[in-house]
């Protein structure tokens, strides 16, 4: 293919690269700039008015408490899921790669939950988390204590019941991860292990985990950003509620973006959750690469 | 190069063909949220007769509650969007206010004299919007439960003191039974339920010049008082759920629309129920409900507004109007020259609806209310998880909503 060329490229490479580059300027990079520019800014959806403000934005939202609890929660959900999900996600993996009986039925059971729609979950586990609902009835059964409210109506419990629920969500999918991860480890080193007397638990922290150590780093990072834009299980569950103790940044932005239609602030709470999951990205994959060196 | 160029002037011409219509076989494009089966073929229904009558088409868009209101500000804020929207009432001074809305006050001529209820549809002395569909909300009570709480079979709580009293005794009656059932944690609801205890009392949310909300008064302390002692003897669950409960009959009492009617209706009930008008403070008074309706307006950017008016008045028509009431179910028709008929059974609920319909009040018209109602159920929240008194709670929403009134009144 002949062409005109164009730094490094050739016009005729450019236009097969069109359709990519169109849509990352037209939907990714040009919505980022003018979230940028909108965040310095006092727009109003509705009337058009727009003028600049400078950084008041950023300072009124460290000032505004439902802002301020909104980061807090969404921390604590990061913080609150992500150890759970990888560890049952990596002992899941573990278990299912074992040559058991029924092995592709277990994968698939424990997959399950990921490929269904979350709207649909969050509706369900909103019955379960129900006053009189069937988790109530299972923790009355056996005497624990409950919320006799519901566990989405009390300020207590609303957060780590949305929180549970994530888990047992994302398990399924970050187990498949690790399986793959696993089956990737050649059976000599396990065969040599065993030879030397290594048993089941030396052959785990010798051999198995820091093999792992790689997909760890890369669900870390996946399942931090991930955390960091929970949105749809507050919509549907709770609205950010009781007390604000559910409200999440991405929820925050949508408030006062969507709903009160104050564009400048909700895009200057958006940028603040870019920059926190860009630092927190940063962070892991700065960690992956000292690993992998 | 050139065959680059060649390239992109060919697919601009492909994208210009494929936009450009004739502007005069542009249909008139309405969006609306009447979705389920029993009410779209309706919608339809009246389309087509409309497109009959004038020669023109109608394109139908259909919005959803949960987002609806972002789409609609969204087309309007672009400059395009539909040219009729149905709006819910308390929608229309936020788009007025923003200017994307057409003014229909010297459009409108006799549609004024027969149809009811314009207050939401009208800011700043011009009329915005047309109301179209109507709705108030009464006091059901289960009866069976009532009766085992040993209240005679003629009793009707008519007072303020009445409702506590049998939600008390109902609430005591059983682990699984509740007396009220009250909302809570619940957006865009809590507000619809606390007003009208607030209306009863004669509060007033704004003072004269609306540069200021009027609930730390002592109107907006009993009412609250009094919305709390209910919660304390029932249930405290989101609408859908307490109507569940209601429904299954575990709750004494709960507020609600005729929506409920068509739902109790439609099941066989293991219980009684009747309806009745809100509760007076006291004997002899006025108890105040929440209305809420459906309106129409005319996008000020609409390519043919004379069209979209002619629409605005088919839908309204008696014959129209008969139509949508009875496949909506409700008991309140928005033309008072519509014949409403309802089967024997449901005649006495009809008429306490239609009664109420008479004492009931709309959101306040103020194109701020979205962010007003947030921080009065915000305030009512923190008195029902106790961690405000209930002064203290309408003291903050006073003082919350104080700096955006003025930021209105200023302008």
């Amino acid at each position: 293919m002949r062409g005109v060329s164009v730094g490094r490229f050739r016009s005729s490479d450019l236009l097969m690269l069109s359709p990519w580059l169109v849509t990352l300027l037209l939907f990714w990079l040009f919505p980022i700039i003018a979230s940028l520019v909108l965040s310095f800014t006092d727009y109003q959806l509705l009337s058009g008015h727009n003028s600049f403000i400078g950084v008041d934005n950023f300072i009124a939202l460290f000032s505004d408490p439902t802002f301020v609890r909104a980061v807090l929660n969404t921390l604590v959900f990061t913080v609150g899921t992500l150890p759970f999900t990888i560890i049952f996600a990596i002992v899941l993996a573990i278990f299912v790669n074992r040559n058991l009986p029924f092995k592709t039925f277990f994968q698939s059971v424990y997959f399950f939950p990921s490929i269904v729609s979350l709207v649909v979950v969050a509706l369900i586990y909103s019955t379960l988390y129900a006053r009189g609902g069937y988790i109530q009835m299972l923790l009355s059964a056996v005497g624990l204590a409950y919320p006799p409210e519901g566990f989405l109506f009390s300020e207590n419990t609303a957060l780590p019941a949305i929180m549970a629920m994530d888990v047992w969500m994302s398990t399924g999918y970050y187990m498949l991860l690790f399986v793959a991860a696993l089956q990737s480890i050649p059976q000599e080193l396990y065969d040599a292990a065993s030879l030397e007397g290594a048993g089941a638990w030396h052959r785990l922290k010798a051999i198995t985990l820091p093999h792992l150590k790689p997909m760890l780093l890369f669900v870390l990072v996946l399942n931090t950003i991930k955390s960091f834009q929970i949105f749809v299980e507050v919509f549907v569950m709770t609205k950010g509620g009781p007390l604000n103790s559910t409200m999440t940044i991405v929820y925050f932005v949508y408030e006062e973006g969507l709903h009160k239609f104050n564009i400048g602030y909700g895009a200057a709470a958006a940028n603040i959750l870019f920059l926190l999951i860009a630092l927190i990205a940063w962070v892991e994959m700065k960690l992956v690469q000292e690993r992998q060196i | 190069m050139k065959r680059l160029l060649a390239a992109i002037c060919l697919l601009a011409l492909i994208l210009y063909a494929c936009s450009s219509t004739p502007k005069s076989d542009a249909p008139i494009v309405w969006w609306q949220f009447w979705t389920n089966p029993e009410v779209r073929p309706v919608i339809t229904q009246m389309a087509a007769s409309f497109e009959s009558a004038t020669q023109n088409k109608v394109q139908l868009g259909d919005l959803t509650w949960s987002d609806g209101h972002e789409k609609i500000a969204i087309a309007l804020s672009t400059g395009g969007g539909p040219d009729v929207i149905e709006l819910g009432s308390d929608w229309v001074a936020e788009f007025a206010a923003s200017g994307r809305l057409l003014d229909l006050t010297d459009q409108l001529g006799g549609l004024r004299d027969s149809l009811l209820m314009w207050e939401p549809g009208v800011y700043q002395e011009r009329v915005y919007a047309v109301p179209w569909m109507l709705g108030t909300r009464v006091l059901f009570c289960n009866r069976t439960l009532l009766t085992q709480a040993g209240y005679p079979p003629e009793f009707v709580p008519t007072t303020w003191a009445d409702l506590l009293e049998a939600s008390r005794r109902i609430d005591v009656l059983g682990e699984d039974v509740f007396g009220f059932g009250s909302n809570s944690a619940e957006r865009h609801r809590l507000y619809k339920k606390y007003l009208p205890f607030f209306w009863s009392a004669d509060g007033e949310v704004f003072n004269a010049n609306a540069t200021q909300t009027q609930f730390g008064t002592v109107a907006g302390r009993v009412s609250l008082d009094f919305y709390l002692l209910l919660s304390a003897n029932g249930i405290v669950e989101t609408q859908s759920r307490i109507e569940e409960y209601f429904s299954a009959g575990k709750v004494g009492f709960v507020i609600s629309g005729e929506w409920l009617v068509g739902k109790l209706n439609r099941s066989e009930l293991p219980f009684e129920y009747f309806v009745t008008v809100m509760p007076s403070v006291e004997p002899g008074g006025t108890g105040i409900s929440f209305a809420g309706g459906e309106y129409l307006v005319v996008n000020k950017s609409s390519q043919n507004p004379d069209a979209a008016v002619a629409l605005l008045r088919h839908l309204t028509l008696p014959a129209n109007d008969q139509l949508f009431t009875s496949a909506t179910g409700s008991y309140t028709p928005v033309n008072r020259f519509t014949a409403f008929a309802t089967d024997s059974a449901l005649a006495v609920t009809a008429a306490v609806f239609q009664r109420q319909i008479g004492n009931s009040r709309t959101t306040p018209v103020h194109p701020a209310w979205v962010a007003i109602e947030e921080i009065l159920e915000r305030g009512i929240e923190q008195a029902l998880y106790k961690k405000m008194s209930s002064q203290e709670a309408l003291d903050m929403i006073d003082r919350e909503t104080a700096p955006i009134l003025q930021k209105y009144a200023r302008r």
